[in-house]
């Protein structure tokens, strides 16, 4: 539990700090942009993946930390596709960081969201078993 | 739990039938124009002996298909509604099409879940009631793309030579007769099973010769002497039109975006995933690889033909991405078999269990996604078969009517650019400035000047044209120049058909 909890958060600070990174970057409308903006999303979401992967230790089943990156990387780009696809509602965050649009696409809550989920799982993933 | 894991395939698919069945009652009937003008062939066929679209003139072959065809010419000698039939062989492609999807994961070896999932998607695509009732040969062609899939892929079971060799010749005969590009995907499986058997090539040589290549080399023969070309007039009048070109890219990439899209980034997570764990995948059988082989020799090249063909061609009617479409039913084979390589995968991957939870979760909304895209698009295409079937009616069942109580039964008629209804209700000589019709506007008289003086020259006795909302513009570029031209002042408006802001007009002569 402690290690949830532990991976959690810090996967939801690294997306707030890389949010906060990217987000001069993006338009009124978040990721959704431009072609250019959804790529940064990927790529941002990858890299919070890929750092929750390595920061949070090596699960069972990985041969070492870097492929348990590999592996955060890969699962941050399926969770982004799928909570950029699915028609979640919108968000005005005009007050916070100056973006609306639909919650997906708005770098404040889809990559804290990146970093809290997959944080999640690699915290509860380590010491277990693979099945 | 065995039980369920058994009959889920089976659940999913009577889902989907049932989903689809649903949409086919209580959506609205839908009847393409262009599905009258081969209803016209057949008629003239029938009644007077002569595949032509008008009688007193050259045979043009207007319809692109040999097989939409004979299924009309039967229903009208056998006093049948032709697009009744043809609706019938619609609906009936479609859910044969999804059977046909379905017991494609056997010749591959993948699981049934996936073979389910594959049959679902090919039964919820939104755009599949709107191609199934549309009376022209969509379906048809497309639960034939499946077939001559399925029966190549069949064969990796069998020795070369064995079994019953005459399945795939005979497909690969109907569906290059059910449209032109369809010889392009009949011959390639036709040869991937042909060289993988090349030993027994005397076992297959006859059955090709006879049942293939001799019917039609035949047919291409009659082409030749009967209508003057080895390709039909729809070809010409499609491929040379100066329209606008990025129609296939636009609509194929949506295609490739919403159906193709999350299997192959599932799988291609997966596959990463089992990669980056080190999990060792047993490798496929022999036949399952074979039966791979096959697919890919027969799809990829299809996909390349087929999309070059129609991205140089202006693509008029692609209403619901038609063209696209025709490459749905190997869109869902490929589908088929990646989500069949992800459950293989899955099945083996050897990493903690919250890892493979999210994994399961995120790859199971992934492949939902396109039934997602295919039930958010189901009101939209039931509005626009309303509002096509709404506009026939009032429109071209208006014109028709008006036309034979007005017009004498040896009058000459124009039409821009719908030849479908009007021409087949009122079986008046017919002169088509859609082009599929006329040789002449197919293929030299292409531009605006070329078409405007054919249409003096003719001098045709009225001209039904459509015009565009707010009724200031006429269908096209052409039309406007039409009426604008002097000589056309010799023609007075005789009727007007308006409905939500479209409308049909009819000149007479003065």
């Amino acid at each position: 539990m402690i290690r949830t909890l532990g991976g959690a958060t810090l996967g939801f600070l690294l997306g707030l700090i890389l949010a906060a990174s990217v987000n001069p970057f993006v338009g009124i409308v978040g990721f959704s942009e431009s072609n250019s903006s959804i790529a940064l999303g990927y790529a941002s979401s990858v890299n919070i993946g890929a750092l929750v992967g390595l920061a949070t230790g090596k699960p069972s089943g990985f041969a070492n930390r870097l492929t348990s990156a590999g592996v955060g990387a890969a699962l941050a780009l399926l969770l982004t596709y799928v909570v950029r696809e699915l028609p979640l509602p919108w968000v005005n965050l005009v007050w916070l960081d100056g973006t609306a649009g639909p919650m997906g696409e708005l770098p404040f809550v889809l990559l804290p969201v990146v970093g809290l989920i997959l944080g999640s799982v690699f915290g509860a993933a380590r010491g277990k078993a693979a099945p | 739990m065995v039980r369920l894991r058994a009959h889920f395939p089976l659940l999913i698919l009577v889902a989907a039938t049932l989903w689809a069945v649903g949409i086919l009652v209580l959506g609205p009937s839908f009847q393409v124009d262009d599905a009258y003008i081969v209803a016209r062939y057949a008629e003239n066929l029938v009644h007077h002996g002569r595949l032509t679209w008008n009688l007193d003139e050259a045979p043009v072959e207007g319809f692109t298909g040999y097989s939409l065809l004979f299924v009309m010419t039967i229903a009208t000698a056998l006093h049948l509604k032709p697009l009744m039939v043809a609706t019938v062989i619609g609906i009936f492609s479609w859910f044969l099409g999804a059977r046909i999807l379905f017991a494609c994961h056997k010749p591959l070896r993948l699981s049934p879940l996936a073979g389910a999932i594959a049959g679902a998607l090919f039964l919820c695509a939104a755009e599949q009631p709107t191609h199934a009732l549309s009376t022209l040969e969509t379906e048809l062609f497309i639960t034939l793309t499946l077939a001559c899939a399925f029966v190549a892929m069949q064969r990796s079971a069998y020795e070369s030579g064995s079994g019953a060799l005459w399945p795939l010749p005979t497909l690969s005969l109907v569906i290059a007769l059910t449209r032109p590009e369809g010889l392009v995907i009949g011959a390639m499986f036709l040869a991937g099973v042909l060289f993988r058997e090349r030993i027994a090539w005397r076992n297959w040589l006859p059955r090709v010769l006879i049942i293939f290549l001799i019917p039609f080399g035949a047919i291409q023969v009659f082409r030749r002497l009967y209508f003057g070309s080895f390709l039909p007039n729809t070809y010409y009048a499609k491929a040379l039109a100066p329209g606008d070109t990025s129609v296939f890219l636009a609509s194929f990439s949506k295609h490739v975006l919403e159906y193709l899209g999350p299997s192959l980034l599932v799988l291609g997570i997966v596959i990463a995933i089992s990669r980056f764990s080190g999990t060792t995948v047993p490798s496929s059988s022999k036949p399952a690889l074979e039966a791979r082989l096959l697919l890919i020799f027969g799809l990829l090249p299809s996909f390349l033909a087929l999309g070059a063909s129609y991205q140089r061609s202006d693509l008029v009617m692609n209403y619901s991405d038609r063209f696209a479409f025709h490459l749905f039913g190997l869109s869902c084979l490929v589908v088929l078999v990646a989500v069949g390589e992800v459950i293989r995968y899955f099945q083996h991957l050897t990493i903690a269990r919250p890892l493979k939870s999210t994994l399961f979760v995120l790859a199971g909304v992934s492949l939902f996604l396109p039934f997602k895209h295919g039930l958010e698009h189901v009101t939209e295409e039931c509005a626009f078969r309303r509002r096509y079937s709404q506009g026939a009616q009032s429109h071209y069942a208006y014109a028709a009517d008006w036309l034979k109580r007005e017009i004498p039964p040896n009058a000459t008629l124009a039409v821009y650019p719908d030849a479908g209804v009007v021409p087949y209700a009122t079986r008046l000589r017919t002169i088509d400035f859609g082009k599929l019709n006329d040789v002449y506007l197919a293929r030299p008289g292409t531009t605006p000047a070329a078409a405007i003086d054919y249409f003096f020259q003719r001098r045709p006795d009225a001209l039904m044209i459509s015009l565009k909302a707010g009724f200031g513009q006429t269908y096209d570029k052409t039309g406007d120049l039409l009426l604008a031209d002097p000589r056309f002042s010799t023609y007075r408006l005789a009727m007007l058909t308006t409905n939500h802001g479209t409308g049909l007009a009819v000149f007479v002569k003065r």
